[in-house]
């Protein structure tokens, strides 16, 4: 039995490339899968963290345009232990610093209400200061030192947030590594200076209440206004948390395309390496072993290669998620809540993942050609020309089962609507279905090629061609890799352009006005009438529109609700699915309201039914007008015109403006001209191009880490094509050296084999289009539209189809060269000796 | 130098060391450390307040509001009360002032202020030797808490008292107080039996040697009470006798003075007595010490310390934090050959929250010259380690 093992892994190391770039796939697709995973829950566990942070034992959260007299009815008229919050972001007066997170509160309130927060546990040292003295904060000593303060230093705020000195007059301090991290960029203060700087004064954030089990929270209803949202904490973890679970699956889903790339990988070395050593498994079956003992060598070696590459993949995995994370980071904050991530403590989840993955997997893919290998008879074995697998059956059956695979996942994917999860299952059926019709096609491709490439190229046409032939099993394996990596290359690549196609040109219809003029979104009290004086008496200001963005109760939740006063010019920025433009501004200026694409899919709202939103006295029931197509939030918008609005609310505020310059004016001079002269704080000023260019950045950052885990899928495939291919040249180095002696020269072998190669990875670059092609249209039509609830046409950029079977053809010369240059160094009449 | 006055300081340091309640979470040794950050803050920036001098006019119902040029304030509020058949209890309601100096406005929000109050709220129930303590803090902002003459109010959160003034007597109030621990509540009707009684010299309440160093005081030291107190839900009527003291101030307690122990009693003859006694640090009584005998007509007589002799006689150990409190006296006042002893009703008795210090339903019993009296009132340890 030792001798067996020993001779089975010294034959291992004779090739140490193969297990080389064995490993180096699997350790990949681990890696991708290892550093989503932790991205991910880090992400989350920072979330928790900090929300945990500044709730402590408190049970419910209320939020929703809750004034000081709200609190106040709250507090005295229903004697309820509540906290008042007013929390906003703000900038330092040297561009581009970090944005910080001011978190006002009374501490007073957080002492009677025993809420537990993390402020008292902080020991606060500076509390009476905080209350008594305006513009005072604390922070980490963290912080403090990122931002290169020290306590008693007065630091200026950006002149958006009205060029405040706040000062740092002590510290907190965190009672360990997690609760500092989620204090960092925090400021602490007073809520009268939070109000005062946030520009929200009269209203608050949240508030903050303990409330006993038996508490009846409809009895709070009477207090509260109708668009006040009653959570418990933990509903509003799960909400929060829920928000960004489409982001997050879709993540997971593209860090497990890296690992299906790697899976086809391990397959295809596990077979070749196999497959090579034939003669050998031969030689060492007729000295004696058993059929057994091969099969524990070959899966001993496999096991081995798949812990390997796991064990390095993970500790890939741990690097590249801190990577990963930022980018997760930036677009949690940018679209959902803000967070300050950090990479939490490896989860057993994660540990798990990667072992199953990695160890499992591998052994998995590898089985089909382990069971093939040990059932072969010595003789058969060792007698090589009849080691190759029949072809053509097994293409067909393939080709049946891929038919069937791929009509199993459309039906998955028509049958179970609205899941994420389900749809990229069915997109996972799709493709590998596709796969497996990849060698039926390869040999019809090759019959219909054969005639042509002999009449036009010879006997050496024939070769290229008759070299698929040969070892069918083995091409079409190495096609199917590289035709899954290009697939998921260009599925993702179309989706993202046009996606980005679609927001550009959306933001170009939507956004018509010259300049606009934004509030803060942590404001309440919006545009002051001053301003709106100024634009009507502005020269150069040839018209203006406003609006009103707020949050208003509906049948399911808080909903964004857009009061425009825009006219009819602006109105026809929107562009709708159903209906024409033209049609609707009578209706929507009439009091109808019109829905976003998002909110539409998720209430189940279509064009001629009505929505419900609650007012403070009133419920005011709107007929939809239309579904518009609007891809700034996930979570829905609806409008309705700002005439409607005030009627039923009286709230005059204005949160927007966009203006309308003459046609001669000088538009930088006029920004500028607003800018000096305005007077509402944390007014921000745009010119079109501007808010154009800074929505399209956001959109990049946002898909930043698509682009990262499609490239590791790319590196991974390359990987797999490099192995399959050189494995598959290596194998033909006999072949190759026959062709030298009988008169080839190294330079025409080069050649065909370069040929060789090329072709194949052209034909996965052909065969790849339409599986592409296909899965964009379904990250299109299935995962965005479920995911964020937005439709867009898919445009198909002729370039990135370019790209893909470039990029195939590349990555198959470069294996076939290495191929080559191992057979151009060798000695012909040594190598037909098998000496190496 | 008046005890209540020194007790006016001390609680209002207590007052402002409620900001400090991150610090002084393990009572046993941070009382007094609490206490000095306090007086530090006290007396950091004491010239922005208004200071006692001198007796003032005392004019209601404005006086009855809040002082707001003085630093310190509270409306004190204790009583004995049964129930018809016999069960008996003692109450404490207090709401207290602490402002801080500072600037005219800075921000815009409403929630800016200057203002902090903090309000105690106590039950003991004496048949099931039960004590119910709590407590809450707020600013004086947005009608979280606030003090109010016209009508009368003393609000924390959502506990009040308030009321009107009567016409029957000088400065008399009917008010109502109402408020609700975690498990036990209070909600009684207060009716002054008795016109105010000027603490001190007309009112003028002298604190140390220091000039400014006093406090305006003054008592309403009988209130027919009724109304109802509920413990753990269940509710129960009940009637009995008050007692409120209004004091401000902008002075601290003298550097020597470490604590106080005060008592108001209401005799079964109509006969009141007030006296306070400020412990040195050597744990002495101070010369400063003082109070007050008032009559059934309402005519009050000031008691100096060297008419009386206030002598503990039994101490009781809290089990909550250690603390020795002296929870019986004599008191005694030779040149009236009045003679009492003073028991409480139950012992434990600490208001054991933010801040600690005994404060109970005493009974009293003793003589007065041949005859026998006897009567009820409440007593306060503070001070104690």
């Amino acid at each position: 039995m030792k001798f067996i093992f020993v001779s089975w892994f010294r034959e291992t190391l004779r090739h140490p490339t193969l297990t080389l770039l064995s490993i180096l796939g699997v350790a990949l697709g681990v890696a991708t899968v290892v550093a989503v995973d932790i991205a991910n829950e880090s992400a989350e566990s920072s979330f928790l963290i900090a929300n945990e942070t500044v709730s402590g034992t408190t049970t419910h959260r209320i939020t929703g345009q809750i004034t000081d007299e709200t609190y106040r009815r709250l507090r005295v008229d229903l004697g309820l232990a509540v906290t008042p919050v007013v929390e906003g972001s703000i900038e330092l007066e040297q561009s581009g610093a970090q944005p910080l997170r001011l978190y006002g509160v009374d501490l007073l309130a957080e002492i009677d209400a025993e809420s537990n927060s993390t402020w008292r546990d902080l020991g606060i040292q500076n509390a009476a200061t905080l209350i008594n003295n305006p513009y005072t904060v604390l922070s980490t000593r963290e912080t403090a030192d990122l931002l290169g303060w020290s306590v008693g230093e007065e630091f200026r705020l950006a002149a958006v947030d009205g060029g405040i000195a706040l000062k740092l007059i002590g510290l907190l301090n965190p009672s360990n590594p997690l609760q500092s991290q989620s204090l960092r960029f925090l400021l602490l203060t007073d809520i009268s200076t939070a109000q005062s700087v946030l520009a929200m004064n009269g209203y608050l954030s949240a508030v903050h209440a303990t409330l006993d089990e038996s508490f009846k929270i409809e009895s709070l209803r009477s207090v509260l206004p109708r668009e006040a949202r009653i959570e418990s904490q933990s509903d509003h973890r799960d909400s929060q948390l829920a928000l960004t679970e489409a982001f997050r699956i879709n993540l997971t889903a593209l860090g497990l395309l890296a690992f299906l790339v790697a899976m086809f990988l391990i397959y295809s070395t596990t077979a070749f390496t196999i497959m090579r050593r034939r003669r050998h498994i031969g030689l060492i079956r007729a000295l004696g072993a058993l059929q057994r003992d091969i099969l524990y060598c070959a899966l001993i070696e496999v096991l081995l290669i798949g812990a390997v590459a796991t064990f390095i993949g993970f500790l890939l995995g741990t690097q590249l998620s801190r990577f990963l994370l930022d980018l997760v980071e930036q677009s949690i904050d940018t679209f959902y809540f803000p967070i300050t991530a950090q990479i939490s403590v490896l989860s057993y989840s994660t540990v798990a993942k990667a072992i199953v993955l990695g160890i499992g997997a591998t052994l998995l893919s590898a089985i089909p050609v382990i069971r093939n290998i040990t059932s072969i008879a010595p003789s058969i074995a060792l007698n090589r020309s009849k080691t190759e697998i029949q072809p053509s059956g097994q293409s067909l059956r393939l080709f049946l089962v891929g038919i069937g695979t791929v009509a199993l996942g459309s039906i998955v994917l028509w049958a179970i609507e609205r899941s994420i999860i389900m749809g990229f299952a069915g997109i996972f059926f799709v493709i590998v279905g596709y796969l497996l019709l990849v060698p039926l096609m390869t040999d019809a491709l090759k019959q219909f090629l054969r005639p042509v490439v002999s009449q036009k190229f010879g006997v050496q046409g024939l070769m290229i061609i008759r070299a698929f032939s040969s070892k069918p099993g083995q091409t079409s394996t190495t096609i199917a890799v590289l035709c899954l990596a290009l697939s998921a290359t260009i599925g993702v690549d179309i989706m993202v352009s046009s996606f980005r196609l679609t927001v550009d040109q959306w933001l170009a219809s939507r956004l018509r006005g010259d300049i606009y003029i934004t509030t803060s979104t942590d404001s309440r009290s919006g545009l002051k009438s001053q301003d709106i004086t100024l634009l009507e008496q502005l020269p150069g200001v040839e018209s203006f529109g406003v609006a009103r963005w707020v949050e208003i109760a509906d049948a399911s939740g808080m909903t964004k609700v857009f009061a425009a006063d825009y006219g009819q010019d602006a109105f026809r920025g929107f562009e709708f699915k159903d209906r024409i433009n033209g049609d609707l501004w009578s209706e929507f200026e009439n009091g109808a309201a019109i829905v976003s694409e998002p909110y539409a899919y998720r209430s189940g709202i279509r064009t001629g039914d009505s929505i419900k939103l609650y007012f403070d006295n009133t419920t005011v029931r709107f007929p939809v007008a239309g579904v518009f197509f609007d891809y700034s939030s996930d979570q829905g918008i609806v409008a309705i015109h700002r005439d409607a609005y005030i009627s039923h609310s009286n709230d005059l505020t204005i949160s927007s403006a966009s203006i309308y310059a003459n046609p001669n004016a000088d538009l930088q001079r006029l920004a500028d001209t607003i800018e000096q002269r305005i007077s509402t704080p944390r007014a921000q000023i745009w010119r079109n191009q501007e808010l154009h260019n800074a929505s399209m950045q956001i959109f990049d950052q946002t898909f930043a880490i698509t682009h990262v885990l499609r490239t590791l899928a790319i590196i991974v495939a390359f990987v797999a094509v490099l192995s399959a291919l050189a494995t598959l040249q290596i194998e033909r180095e006999k072949e190759l050296v026959v062709m030298r002696t009988i008169g080839f020269t190294v330079r025409r072998n080069w050649t065909l084999v370069s040929a060789e190669t090329g072709f194949m990875g052209f034909l996965a670059g052909i065969f790849s289009l339409p599986v592409g092609i296909c899965m964009a249209w379904l990250l299109i039509r299935v995962i965005e539209q479920r995911s964020f609830g937005w439709t867009m046409p898919m445009q198909i950029d002729p370039l990135i189809l370019a790209e893909a079977v470039g990029l195939s053809v590349a990555a198959a010369l470069i294996a076939g060269a290495i191929a080559a240059w191992r057979q151009v160094r060798r000695v012909p009449a040594l190598a037909l000796q098998g000496v190496d | 130098m008046t005890a209540k006055q020194s007790i006016i300081a001390t609680l209002a340091l207590a007052a402002v060391a409620m900001l400090f309640y991150p610090l002084i979470k393990d009572p046993p040794q941070s009382g007094s450390y609490t206490l000095s950050i306090a007086e530090d803050i006290l007396q950091s920036d004491d010239q922005n307040f208004a200071k006692i001098m001198a007796p003032r006019r005392f004019k209601f119902p404005e006086d009855h509001g809040p002082h707001l040029d003085y630093r310190t304030e509270w409306w004190y509020f204790t009583g004995n009360i049964g129930t018809t058949n016999g069960d008996r209890y003692g109450y404490e309601f207090t709401v207290f002032r602490q402002a801080s100096s500072k600037d005219k406005k800075k921000t815009i929000s409403q929630w800016e202020t200057n203002q902090t109050y903090m309000a105690h709220l106590t039950l003991t129930d004496a048949t099931n030797k039960k004590f119910y303590s709590d407590e809450r803090f707020s600013r004086g902002a947005l009608g979280l808490a606030h003090a109010t003459a016209s009508p009368f109010s003393a609000q924390v959160g959502d506990w009040a008292a308030s009321g009107s003034l009567v016409s029957a007597c000088s400065g008399c109030l009917e008010l109502s107080i109402q408020a609700a621990g975690d498990d036990f509540a209070i909600d009684l009707d207060l009716k002054s039996l008795k016109p105010v009684v000027y603490q001190g010299d007309r009112g003028f309440s002298q604190k140390g040697e220091s000039v400014g160093n006093a406090s305006h005081y003054y008592s309403l030291t009988r209130l027919e009470t009724v109304g109802e107190i509920t413990i753990n839900g269940a509710s129960k009527p009940v009637t009995g006798l008050s007692w409120m003291d209004h004091e401000w101030s902008t002075s601290a307690l003298g550097d020597k003075l470490v604590g106080w122990d005060w008592v108001s009693l209401q005799f079964e003859d109509g006969w009141e007595l007030m006296y306070y006694q400020l412990r040195t640090k050597e744990g002495t009584a101070s010369q400063t010490s003082e109070g007050t005998l008032v009559s059934r007509e309402g005519i009050s007589q000031r008691l100096m310390t060297e008419q009386v002799r206030f002598i503990p006689t039994r101490t009781w150990t809290s089990q909550m934090t250690g603390i020795d409190y002296p929870v019986e006296w004599t008191l005694e006042i030779p040149d009236r050959s009045l003679s009492l002893k003073i028991k409480p009703i139950i012992d434990n008795q600490e208001h054991g929250n933010v801040f600690r210090y005994w404060e109970g339903a005493v009974d009293v019993s003793g003589t007065d010259g041949t005859k026998r009296i006897s009567g009820r009132g409440y007593l306060e340890l503070v001070g104690y380690e």
